[in-house]
């Protein structure tokens, strides 16, 4: 340019000078990917486990989803006692598997009631574990939360149980 | 984490591209206007049309392209370096009255072009052009050799009552 002949613009002190309003909202505009890069806003999974006299429960399900998004929930159910058990029954909160849609068991679900979802595990060794795997898929926003009990039967009340909540991002 | 990313690498890699590709092809946009607009509504569009994404996501994705452009303007301002890389500086194409061939083959911009931005600015001659200069946004601004050249609607019917 300046080969040309064209003036070039005189230069002036550059300063660091915000507006109000972007003292307010850039921070907060800038905090949303910075906290997304720390996995605030991602899916995220918990393990928990009690134990009672006969079942023991470990349960590894989402702490964390998006909506449209399809996570596992995995519950596995050990006889911990001497004596093999003729049924050991898993029993989800219907309230909270009916926040997901597309919900699959694997194995099926052996009994649907108006507050459960029932899974019966014949002929349990002692010693051994079984699981159940519930895919589910995020389908309401908001905090959803609900229990899951074993028993050692689908007559038994339950030996053990865990609370489980699920977070659902729009 | 992973959209964070993705459109952070996008942003770099389309501001790169329009930066390569030169000024002609930003209209009348700046390079971060120009990413900025084509990154967003496809960041909404997959939140709105519930595809894959999340309004989550969506938010996560804007609120990214918003944190990127506003710092890449701040070092735009503040650094002379990365000014430079960001956008090009303006090329002068005529300068007293003669096309600078090699900065209009650099450019990609041909004597039709000029003619018509000379129109515009009231001018019919190369001999009435001081500086026909392409600046960084694409668009070519006409300095006259002397303003009382410049025609102006207002001009003509002057010169039409008189």
């Amino acid at each position: 340019m300046e080969e040309h002949g064209v003036p070039q613009p005189p230069d002036i002190e550059k300063r660091w000078v915000f507006r109000t309003v972007q003292k307010l909202g850039v921070p907060l505009i800038v905090l949303i990917p910075l906290l997304a890069l720390f996995g605030l806003f991602g899916e995220s999974s918990r393990t928990v486990s009690a134990s009672g006299a006969a079942p023991a429960l470990e349960i590894t399900y989402p702490t964390r989803l998006r909506y449209n998004m399809t996570s596992p929930l995995v519950v596995s159910v050990a006889n911990i006692s001497s004596q093999p058990a003729p049924t050991l029954t898993v029993s989800f909160d219907a309230g909270y598997i009916g926040t997901f849609s597309d919900v699959s068991f694997t194995p099926s679900v052996s009994e649907i009631t108006e507050e459960a979802y029932l899974v019966h595990l014949n002929n349990v060794p002692a010693g051994e574990t079984r699981q159940v795997v519930v895919d589910v898929h995020a389908a309401q926003y908001w905090a959803h939360s609900g229990a899951v009990t074993a028993s050692l039967g689908p007559e038994q009340p339950p030996a053990v149980g865990l609370e489980l909540s699920t977070f659902v991002f729009p | 984490m992973e959209t964070v990313i993705r459109v952070t690498l996008f942003y770099v890699l389309i501001l790169l591209g329009l930066r390569v590709l030169g000024k002609r092809e930003f209209s009348q946009l700046s390079p971060l206007e120009l990413v900025t607009l084509l990154l967003i509504p496809e960041l909404v569009s997959q939140a709105l049309g519930r595809e894959d994404f999340s309004f989550t996501n969506g938010i996560i994705g804007i609120a990214t392209v918003f944190t990127l452009v506003f710092i890449s303007s701040l070092l735009q301002h503040h650094s002379q370096a990365f000014s430079k890389v960001v956008s090009s500086s303006p090329a002068v194409l005529v300068a007293d009255g003669q096309f600078i061939e090699e900065n209009m083959n650099k450019e990609r911009v041909g004597p039709p072009e000029i003619f018509s931005e000379m129109h515009k600015a009231g001018l019919f001659e190369l001999a009435q052009v001081r500086w026909a200069i392409l600046e960084s946004d694409g668009r070519i601004a006409i300095i006259p050799v002397n303003r009382e050249e410049m025609v102006s609607p207002k001009k003509v019917e002057e010169q039409a009552l008189q």
